[in-house]
This record gives C-alpha cells, structure tokens and sequence, in this order.
C-alpha cells in the first residue's frame, strides 16, 4: 500500500508529457504549450531588431543585482570588524592609505574625538547607502529601459496582427470562430506581453542572482554550500508539484466560475422568456447548485494551497536552521581551534542573508515555467495566424477598374466554401447594364452565395465572373468595391452615430449628402424618429436601434457611394409593410440606370425585376420575369402562390 | 491567465520567503502586492487601483447614498458569516504572532553564539552548544505551527469569501429574475451582468480584504514595533519614523496614476472595440474597401495607447527606486543605530539583522493599506451600482395571497387601456376590444404601433397605467403572477434559447413534460424534421459551444416551447418572420388543429398570415384604427386595404 503510494508519488516527478498542456482556454484552444524552438525562432524574429536593447539592459540588470548583493557582506562587516571597533575596516583601511599617501596623520581619517567603532560603522553604512543609490539608479534606468523595448515588441505585433487580419479574405473569417480570431489581437498578445516584457528579463534577473548567491554561498564556505544547496533542487521540484497540482484546481475554478457567469449571463439576457414561463424557482436552484460546486472548486485549491506553502516554506526555512546550527558549530569549533580560518559571526548572519537570494529564484522558476508554456502556445497561434495566406487576393499585375457601366455575367461557375462541398453548380447568366435581377428560392440554396461571389469575397473554383468584360480576377478589389453598393442580411453597424455608420464607405461625404440620400430613399424621416435622429449613437448590438431602422441605415449607407452595381440581400426582411413600400418607391427611381441584384423573401420586391433567377440547390431551374415566369406555372409561380396566401 | 494562482505565493512571499526589502528586485507589475483572491478569476487581471466601468463606460449614479451608508451596507455582508470572520481574523492574529515570535527566536539564537564566543567561561561553546539546539527546536516547533495555523487560515478565508460571495449572488440573481422587465428596459443586460459579477465581486473582494488585511496590518505593526521596542525603545521609537512618509507616497503616487491608468483602459477597450468590430463587420469592412482607412484608425489608437504605456512605465520606473529608497534609508539608519548600540554593548549581532528584518516586514504590510483604499474606491462604485439592482422596487407588485387564475375558456378583453413605458409617453392610448375564447386575433399596423406592448401587457409583463385587462372576467392584476403566466403562452419576437439541449429548451416552461409531449410539439412546429437532422437530434445541446441554428428553426423551437405549457392563450409576436413562406403555411395549418379551443394572438406582417384570423385589429400610433375581419376590412378604405393591396399587387 504505502509502497504502491510511493511509486504514484515519485512518478509524479518524472518529466512526462506535463498535463498543463492538456488545458485549454475559453475558446477551446491549448492553453499551454511545451517549449518549440520553431516558435522561439519566432519569437526571436520579433525581438531580434532590438537584440542590442536586449544586451545592455541585462548588463545593467547584472550589475544592479551585483550591487544589491553586497548588502549581505556589509552586514558581516558591520558586525566582524565594526561594531568590536579593534582595527580600522577596509574602507577606512583604504582611507588611511589614501592619506598615507597623501602624507596626512591617520588621524585626519578618523579623529579621535569619536571612538573606532563610529568611524568604522559610520563608513559602512555611508558606502552602503552609496551602493544602494547606485543600485536604485540602475534599476530606475533598467525599468524604463526595459520595458519600452517590450512594448515596442509588443507594439509592432499589435500592429502585425491586425494589419494582416485585414489582409485575409472572408473565407478566413467563415472558418474562425469569432471569439478565437477576437483573443488573437487581443489576450493572445496581452499574455505574451508579460513574456516579452517581464518574463525574460525577471528570468535573467533570477537566474543571476541565484547563481551569484549560489558562488558566493560556496565561497564563503563550501561546507555550508555542501550542506544546504542540494535543497534548491528539491524545493524547486516541491514547488513544480505545486504548481501542477494547483493549476489543474485553478483551471478547474476557472471553469465552474464560468459556468456560474454563463448562466447568471443567459438568465439576464433571457429574462423575458424567465418571466414568461415561470422558471425563476427552479434556475435559483440550479445557479446555487453550480454555486456549491464553485465553492467546492475553490475549497480545494484552497486546500492544495494550505498543504503546500507551509510545506514549500519548511524546506526554505530548513536551510536556514541548517546554516544557524552548522554555522553555529563552526564558529565555536573555529574559536578554539587556532590553526583554523575563524568563521565568525558576521559570516554566519551573511550566509543566513544570502539564503533568501538564493531561495526565491527557486520558487520564482516553477512560476516562470508556466509562464513560458503559455506564451508558447499563444505565440504559436499568432504566428500561425501571421502565416494564414489570403485566398482572394489580388493578382500580380491587377489593375484598377475603370469606371464600370454594371454588365456582369457568370461563366460556368462552380463554388463550394469547401471545395469537396459545392454549394453553387454550373452558374451562367449575363446581366446587362442597368437590369435588376432578383434571385429567388428557398433557404440554403445559394442567393448569398451568388452575391458574395459578385463582391469577390471569394473566388469560384471553376468558371469566370466578369464584370464590363473584365475577369474579377485580373483587376483590385479596392477598385471593385469602390464602385458597389452592398446591403447583407446581417446589417452590421459600428459604434458611433448614425451619421458616420451612414457614411461609413464615403468619409468624406457632408451631412448634407447624407440627409439627401437619405431624403432619396424615403427614409429620412424614419431616421428622424430615433431619439437623437442623424446623431444617435448606434451601440453594438445595442437596444437604440431597432432591426428593420438598422437595415434602413444599412441602405443609406450602401446607395450613399452611388454605386454602380448594387447588391440587396434580404435587405428589407425586419422593415415592416409601410416602410418597405416607401422604400420600394424610392428604389424603382433608384435601380434605374445600376444593376442590382435582389435577394428576397417577400416576392412583392420581384415582381419589377428585369430578370428572375430561381434557384434550387445551387443551381438555376428557371429564369425569365415575373410574368412569363407565372405562365410557365413551375416553380417559382408553386413561391408566389404560397407567399401571397393564394395555396 | 494565472494571476489567481500566482497571488497567493506571491502575498506571502512578502511576509515569509523575502523579508530583506533590500533583496527585493520586483517588477513594476507586482510593485504592489496583488491582492488574494479565491473567486472570480477574471477579475484579477485587472489591477486592483482600476476603477469599475460600465459597458458603456457611464456609472449610473446612485444619488441617494452618502459613502457612509454605502460602507455600512456593503459591511452587511459580512452578518451572514460573522463566526466565520471572528475564527479567520483569529487565525490571520495568530499566524502573525508566531512569525514574529519565530524572528525573535532567531534573534535570540544568533544572539547566544555571539555571546557564548565573548564569554570566557565558555570557550569551546560546548554547553551552549546544546542551548542552541533547544533553542532551534522550538523554532522548528513554532513553524510547525504556523504551518498548521496557516493551513487552517486558508481554508477558513477561502470558506469566508465563498459563503459571503455566494450569499450574495444568490440574492443578486433572483431579484434580477423577480424585478420586472421595466427594470431590463432601462439597462443593457451587458450592465447587468457587469453589476451581478465585477460589481458583486468587487464589493466582497473589499469587505472581504479591509476585514482581514487590517486585522493582518494591525498585528503586522503592532507585532514587529513591539519587538523591536523589547530589543530597543530608541530603535522602536526610530521605526515608527518613516511610516507617514511610506504612506504618504504611495497615496501620493496612487493618487497621481490613477487617472493614467483610467485612461490607458479607455484606450485598451476602444481598441478591443475597433478590433472586434473589424472582425465582426469584416464583410462591411471588405465590401467598402475601408481597410486602410481601419489599419489607420487602429495604429492611430495603438500610437496614443504607446504614449500612454510610456508615461506609467516612467511613472513606475520613478516610483518603484524611489518608495525602495525610503524602505533602504530605513533599514540603514536602524542599522546604523542598531550597530552603534552594539558597538556600546548594548546590543547583539542577532538584534542588528532582526531590526532590519521587523522594518522590512512593516513596510512590506503597510503597503496593503493603498490596496485596501484603491478597492475601497472600486467598492464605493461598485456598490452605488449593486444596491440599486439589490433595492429595484418590482414594477408589477403581486397582490399578497393572490389566487390562482380560475379556469375558462379564454376570453379576453381590454378596457380603456392606456400604457407607455414612460408614463409621460404613453405608446397605447384608450384600447378597447373583446375577444370570444378560442378565437384567433390578428394585430396589423406599422412598426411602433404598440402591437407587441400590448400583447405584454396582457401577460402583466408591464401594468397599464390605466384601464383594465381581463381573462375570463378576471382582473390579471388580481390573480398570482405565476398562474397567469403559466396560462399564457409567449412567442417572442425576439428568439432566445437557452444554451442547453433541444429537448430541455423546449420544455423550459413545463419541466415536467414526456418526451412524447416533446415531439408532439416539435413536429406541429415543424422543427421535429430538422431536429431529426441534427448530430444528437433531441439531445443536441445549443448555444456558443454548441450547434447554431438558423432563424427559422429558432423560432420554430421557440413556438415549440410555447405549446408545451399547453397554455389557454398563445402569443405569436411576429413569431414567424424568419421562417420561409411554406413552413408557415405548414405551421399555421398545424397549429390551427391543436389550438382550435384556444385564443391565439397573432403579430404578423405578411397578409396571408393575416387573412384567415377571426379578427383583425390594426394599430396606428397606439390606437386602434380599424377592426373586424379581412374582407370587412378590405371594403373600408383605411390602412389595412392599403396594404393589402400592395402585398397582393403582382
């Protein structure tokens, strides 16, 4: 039993696959990473023009640490030499020569009036305080130094990241889970910040001053060193345990206080259908159920915690009650035996002093080990993200489109967003300049699609779009969207007023261009209705703004860039009856001489089109207008009659 | 990420492994010493002296507390664990002593091997050799102690923090599920959760830290002066010296970055803000060709936030020399006392190193007390915000012993109804109608018109302000809430699911309903057949991590869910306007069957949808223009014809 016990305890320290790696984070992704030298290259390619930065600020901080590190020996000073006041110390020593050579009495160095001691004390603690400045300055310095040169890093990632998330084409975006593209620019950086900033140079600072205790330790006296030092390598592994032990319970808190937030959230949001049926009982008791296991989640780190600091805090203080009682030992055995080096006092109190130095790197790497890992996996993220290829780009030599006339036409097209899954099959048609083709059929089969290809978010796998002639591909997507006007379903605005989201595409339009577009399309007064008119601060998916006033502005801000070719996707689906007549009004004046391309539900906006395509499963059934469609009773004539009501 | 598990080591760190301020080469991010905490592990990464923010970076203010009430309430939450309290500040009390008495003891040993070497009588120290070790056993038996004592202190204060929190969140979460919907209007639920968590966490991790950091800073203080007072009273007299100094400039500097750092996590959010909306508007942002003038925005933001970044890394960079200066100057004039003394023999080796030891434990803990203001402020915020979700007076009052909805048929009907959801405003002005049990009504009429408020008001999700409304000739101001609402059954125009699985969402509002029942509703909402389709069918769980469906379905599930609790009454605010053409038709056919005894409101705006009510009622600016059935309607020339007429033209 207690063997079988032992075994499961040692192999515990063996350096298996360590289960950090097998976290993750809130968007399902590892949240640790062993170390990789590809991502360390990679990392090192972001910090490799400061390298030089690099260099002087750990020279500096070496020479900080060396500095602070004397204290110990001041101390011994203070209490072998000084303090007994029976010959001058070193620095008086110094002094003294100094006059010597100067040709002045000893005396000049330390009058008499005040006894050695004083003297002795008093230049002690004034070329300590002397170190200690010098010291502060350094750190002052290397604190300021240091950490510019992280943010800059830091900086210009922020930059890269975002300059190339822009650079990806939407297939990207189709293939991302929003939230994980979102921790990318965002918590991804910021933990690789405290890496970049803080991590390297508190390891430099660690591990120096460890060593140097460790050097000095052995110097001053390699029993003692003998004696004591083999217990850094066990603290360390103690604290690496720890650390594992607590960061599985800690993961596990993270993950029940999740859970409790997620369901405070959902409840909040879901309030009215909460109220409407009745369920506030019963989600009490189940918020507390996920409460008592919160609590319990944390009464065991809390118990992990209780076990191991006074157990990580004894073997600390075990080297110490080593070095008090072996110290002990030998400055009696050294006083009695004349032929030994004295080991004195002070030695004992300095070698106690250093212990700390050397101790709390010890504990600091388990910390910084954890660390690490977890910049690693975040690094290697953004990198993969750095390495993401555009899928639609634009072609080496592309040009500018001229100004269009709006002819587009479809050559064979086949598209599916995962080529082994075609959603569009052998789409063909020709549009003339200034048509309105409505693209009708049920959910799923391909309208958006359609429209998504004419914007060039995505390019066919086989067949060619063109537009005025010109192959999409051959020409820049700048130029291209330049010159269309799209309204999608998602009818997406940013935060600000409604004026800006209005003007979104074309900055530097007045307030009077966009009264008048709005004027246009009927909808100004509709605009006016909200609380603030023109200059309601729309929020993200705020409450301000109602859906069907949301995809009115969407309009506006789609025909404010005068498009030639304008693409509407369910753009009138949430306005209701009136305001969709007004609009539709407006719009017949509007599509006169552009081409637009109509996706709807509600026939009423077909019925005008030059041209109907139909669709069913990513391919074109029937084509033609509204009324010849109706006389060839086939599909489309079965939508009309059950969307008017007629079946 | 690890900032929870990270503190703990850390705050002890100071009080335990480092107690040479000398030796310290922190960091500025640690330059003060995080804050222990056991719950809420997002709320550490933000620093302890950030200043709670709203979503929308407003605090709603609360005038009618002064701070002192505000403290007093927010010290009510200690009551319910108040043994709890008295056991961790005893723990906390006792831990500090023995470390202090732990010091002391090694004074006292380092003290006797001086002593035994200037003796002459002892020259070997053999004699006292034995002493020593006496002595060293006992300390190890004192930091046996502390070692349980600690032990026991983090499960009491981990326990004290965990009953308190959850006390409150309990009490936080039903009164949002109880306050009313008037209370949801006027606050995003992005607020409100803020308010139920940082909010919440804020105040406890406060009322929690200023009930044990003083006690801790109490004894720290008090512990160590006296110690130093026993080994000298000019040396203690000595030590008290530079804390006004320490504090004052560390109030100084907190003072001074505060608004820094409030601005640098203005910045921070405005960033996060342009950054998600560029990946969640990408399509717009693609579609306009705006991606140069997005980089510009970001980098622009990014250049200010870099200024920003430099100033606190200056500020740092200063403070952190400067406050380590004072703690040195400290240290070293005590030494210089100390040495003095000892050179006069007053005074032994072992005292020197402790006086810098108990100076550098002081400060070290006083430090705490900037902690314990800057989450004083936070909590002071933090509370206006809480107690005004705690205190919310419930806007539809039940009558106390309110009886339960006596069974009928479904008649409904509005008597001179007038409501506004600001009473100033009123949105449905004199509303009259009556409605035969079972029958199926129609509401018709522009966006705004009032449709979907008054079918809200007939589930007293609000209280007219005036008029009455009565089913089955009962007032439903006068019946229980829950049996009211168990009779009503709502569809939302707004779909929400829970993330949970299918079968469970849809029998939400009658956990007790088969799994037949289940499937009978899906399949007359016509969700059964898509359901069928998915991986796990009924037990596919939904929500982020989960599948996600389209419109439609949503709303199909959502009707589903409406039709189990078998209401009397069923509510379709424009319920089925995702939902394509056909589906409908399939529903409206299959629900016709079901609730053929039932009175079923309808909000919709397709005309086919309309035509076959038994009553259409159509709303112009909160009042009832025109009603009767579709082709009374379609001889008056009014709104409705109009219409009509458009849908149909063809």
């Amino acid at each position: 039993m207690l063997t079988r016990r032992l075994a499961r305890f040692f192999r515990r320290f063996k350096p298996a696959a360590p289960p950090l790696t097998a976290a993750v984070n809130p968007d399902g992704e590892a949240a640790y990473r062993p170390l990789d030298r590809q991502v360390i290259r990679g990392v090192w390619g972001w910090m490799r023009p400061f390298r030089k930065a690099y260099l002087l600020a750990v020279v500096v901080g070496l020479i900080q640490t060396l500095l602070e590190m004397i204290a110990p020996r001041y101390m011994q000073q203070l209490i072998d030499v000084d303090i007994p006041g029976r010959q001058p110390n070193f620095f008086l020593a110094s002094a003294e020569r100094v006059a010597a050579w100067l040709r002045l009495p000893a005396e000049t160095v330390h009058p008499g009036h005040l006894t050695l001691a004083v003297w002795n004390i008093g230049a002690t603690i004034a070329v300590w305080a002397l170190t200690m400045t010098a010291a502060l300055l350094l750190q002052r310095f290397q604190l300021r130094f240091t950490t510019t040169i992280g943010q800059k890093v830091l900086f210009n990632l922020r930059r890269a990241v975002f300059r190339h998330l822009q650079s990806l084409s939407m297939n990207y975006y189709d293939q991302t889970k929003f939230g994980r593209i979102l921790t990318r620019g965002t918590s991804d950086i910021d933990t690789m910040a405290n890496f970049i900033v803080w991590g390297l140079n508190t390891l430099a600072n660690n591990l120096m001053m460890m060593a140097i205790a460790a050097g000095i330790i052995i110097f001053m006296d390699w029993r003692i060193a003998l004696a004591v030092l083999w217990l850094g390598p066990v603290l360390y592994v103690m604290n690496l345990f720890y650390r594992r032990r607590i960061g599985a319970a800690w993961r596990r808190v993270r993950e029940g206080y999740t859970r409790v937030s997620t369901n405070l959230a959902e409840n909040i949001s879901g309030m009215r259908v909460v109220a409407a049926f009745n369920r506030q009982h019963e989600n009490l008791l189940v918020f507390n159920d996920l409460q008592s296991t919160n609590t319990a989640n944390n009464m065991r780190t809390a118990f992990i915690n209780g076990v191991y600091q006074p157990l990580l805090s004894v073997v600390g203080f075990s080297g110490k009650v080593i070095i008090l009682l072996f110290g002990a030992w030998l400055v009696f055995h050294t006083a009695v035996a004349p032929t030994a080096r004295r080991f004195t006092v002070g030695e004992l109190i300095a070698l106690y002093m250093y212990w700390d130095w050397f101790m709390g790197p010890v504990i600091n790497f388990g910390n910084f080990y954890s660390d690490t890992m977890m910049a690693m996996a975040c690094a290697e993220r953004g990198q993969t993200l750095l390495a993401q290829k555009p899928q639609v780009a634009d072609a080496p030599g592309a040009a500018a489109l001229p100004l269009i006339r709006g002819a587009v036409r479809f050559e064979h097209v086949h598209f599916g967003y995962d080529p082994a899954k075609p959603v569009l099959h052998d789409i063909d048609f020709d549009v003339a300049a200034g048509q309105t083709v409505a693209l009708v059929g049920h959910t799923g089969c391909g309208k958006t699609t359609i429209v998504s290809l004419i914007c060039r978010f995505y390019e066919p796998q086989r067949g060619r779009i063109l537009i005025d002639g010109l192959d999409l591909r051959a020409v820049t997507g700048e130029s291209l969207h330049r010159q269309m006007g799209i309204v999608s379903q998602l009818n997406y605005l940013f935060t600000g007023t409604v004026l800006d989201n209005i003007r979104y595409a074309r900055p530097d339009a007045t307030d009077q261009d966009v009264y008048e577009a709005a004027r246009q399309l009927n909808c100004y007064d509709a605009i006016m209705k909200l609380q603030h008119g023109f200059q309601t601060v729309v929020t993200e998916r705020g409450a301000s703004v109602s859906l069907g006033q949301r995809q009115l502005i969407c309009f506006t801000r789609a025909f404010l860039t005068n498009p030639r070719i304008l693409l509407l996707d369910e753009a009138t689906s949430a306005v209701d009856m009136h305001t969709e007549l007004l609009l539709q009004e407006a719009l017949a004046k509007l599509v006169a001489n552009r081409t637009t391309f109509i996706v709807a539900h509600r026939l009423s906006t077909v019925v005008n089109a030059s041209l109907v395509l139909v669709l069913e499963s990513g391919r074109i059934i029937e084509r033609g207008t509204h009324h010849s469609l109706l006389q060839q009773n086939g599909k489309y004539a079965m939508l009309y009659r059950e969307f008017t009501g007629a079946a | 990420m690890d900032g929870p598990s990270r503190s703990k080591p850390a705050a002890r760190k100071t009080a335990t492994d480092r107690d040479v301020p000398t030796a310290q080469n922190t960091p500025p991010s640690t330059g003060l010493p995080p804050v222990e905490d056991d719950d809420d592990p997002d709320s550490c990464r933000r620093t302890s002296s950030a200043p709670p923010r709203d979503v929308d970076g407003t605090a709603l203010p609360l005038g009618q507390f002064s701070n002192f009430q505000l403290l007093r309430r927010m010290l009510q939450f200690i009551k319910p664990v108040r043994g709890l309290a008295v056991l961790v500040c005893l723990l906390v009390a006792v831990g500090v002593l023995l470390e202090v008495a732990g010091v002391d003891l090694t004074r006292v040993v380092l003290n006797r091997i001086s002593l035994a070497l200037g003796h002459p009588s002892t020259p070997g120290g053999a004699s006292i050799y034995g002493t020593i070790l006496i002595l060293v056993g006992l300390l190890g038996g004192l930091v046996a102690l502390s070692g349980v004592n600690s032990f026991f202190s983090s499960l009491a204060n981990t326990k004290l923090g965990m009953n308190m929190v959850f006390h409150m969140r309990a009490t936080v979460y039903d009164q949002l599920q109880r306050v009313g919907f008037s209370f949801h209007d006027q606050h995003s639920s992005g607020q409100l959760i803020n308010r139920a968590l940082s909010d919440l966490s804020n105040i406890r991790q406060f009322v929690n830290n200023a009930l044990v950091s003083l006690v801790q800073i109490a004894a720290y203080v008090i512990g160590y002066n006296i110690l130093i007072a026993t080994i000298n009273p000019w040396a203690g007299l000595a030590a008290l010296l530079p804390i006004p100094f320490w504090l004052w400039y560390i109030q100084r500097f907190s003072r001074k970055i505060q608004p820094i750092q409030r601005r640098l996590m203005t910045t921070g959010d405005n960033l996060v803000t342009v950054y998600s909306e560029n990946v969640a508007g990408v399509h717009v942002v693609k579609a306009c060709a705006t991606e140069p003038t997005e980089i510009k925005k970001y980098f622009r933001l990014l250049d200010a936030m870099f200024g920003q970044v430099l100033t606190t890394v200056g500020m740092w960079a200063n403070f952190i020399p400067v406050i380590r200066g004072i703690a040195t100057a400290s240290n070293l004039t005590l030494f210089f006392i100390g040495a003095l003394l000892a050179a006069h023999g007053y005074l032994h080796p072992g005292d020197i190193l402790v006086l810098g030891v108990a100076m550098g434990a002081i400060l070290g803990r006083l430090q705490q007390i900037n902690v314990i203001s800057n989450q004083y402020q936070t909590a002071v915020v933090s509370a206006r915000r809480f107690f005004e979700v705690l205190y919310a007076a419930p806007n539809v009052p039940e009558l106390p012993h309110a009886p339960p909805l006596p069974p009928g048929p479904g008649l409904v009907e509005f008597s001179f109804v007038t409501f506004g959801y600001d009473p100033a405003k009123p949105v449905v002005r004199d509303i009259s109608f009556d409605v035969e049990g079972g029958s199926v009504v129609a509401l018709v009429g522009p966006t705004g018109a009032g449709k979907s408020t008054l079918m809200q008001l007939l589930a007293r999700f609000y209280d007219p302000q005036s008029g009455v409304i009565l089913i089955d000739n009962v007032d439903i101001r006068k019946v229980a809430l829950n049996s009211l609402r168990q009779n009503i059954g709502f569809v939302f125009q707004e779909t929400f699911l829970f993330s949970d699985t299918i079968a469970n969402n849809i029998r939400y509002g009658n956990p007790h309903a088969s799994d037949a029942q289940v499937e009978a509703a899906a399949r007359l909402a016509q969700a059964h057949d898509f359901i069928m389709e998915l991986p796990q069918h009924y037990d596919t769980t939904l929500g982020e991590r989960g599948t996600t469906l389209s419109g439609g379905q949503k709303q199909r599930l959502s009707i589903a869910r409406a039709i189990v609790t078998n209401p009397r009454i069923l509510v379709l605010d424009d319920a089925l306007a995702a939902v394509d053409p056909r589906t409908e038709h399939l529903i409206r056919r299959a629900l016709e069957l079901v609730l053929r005894d039932r009175t079923v409101f309808i909000i919709a705006h397709r005309l086919s949808t309309v035509q076959q009510a038994d009553l259409v009622i159509v709303l112009e600016n909160g009042r009832i223009t025109e009603a009767g059935r579709h082709e009374e309607l379609m001889r008056q020339y009014g709104l409705y014809r109009e219409i009509a007429e458009l849908q149909l033209r063809g």
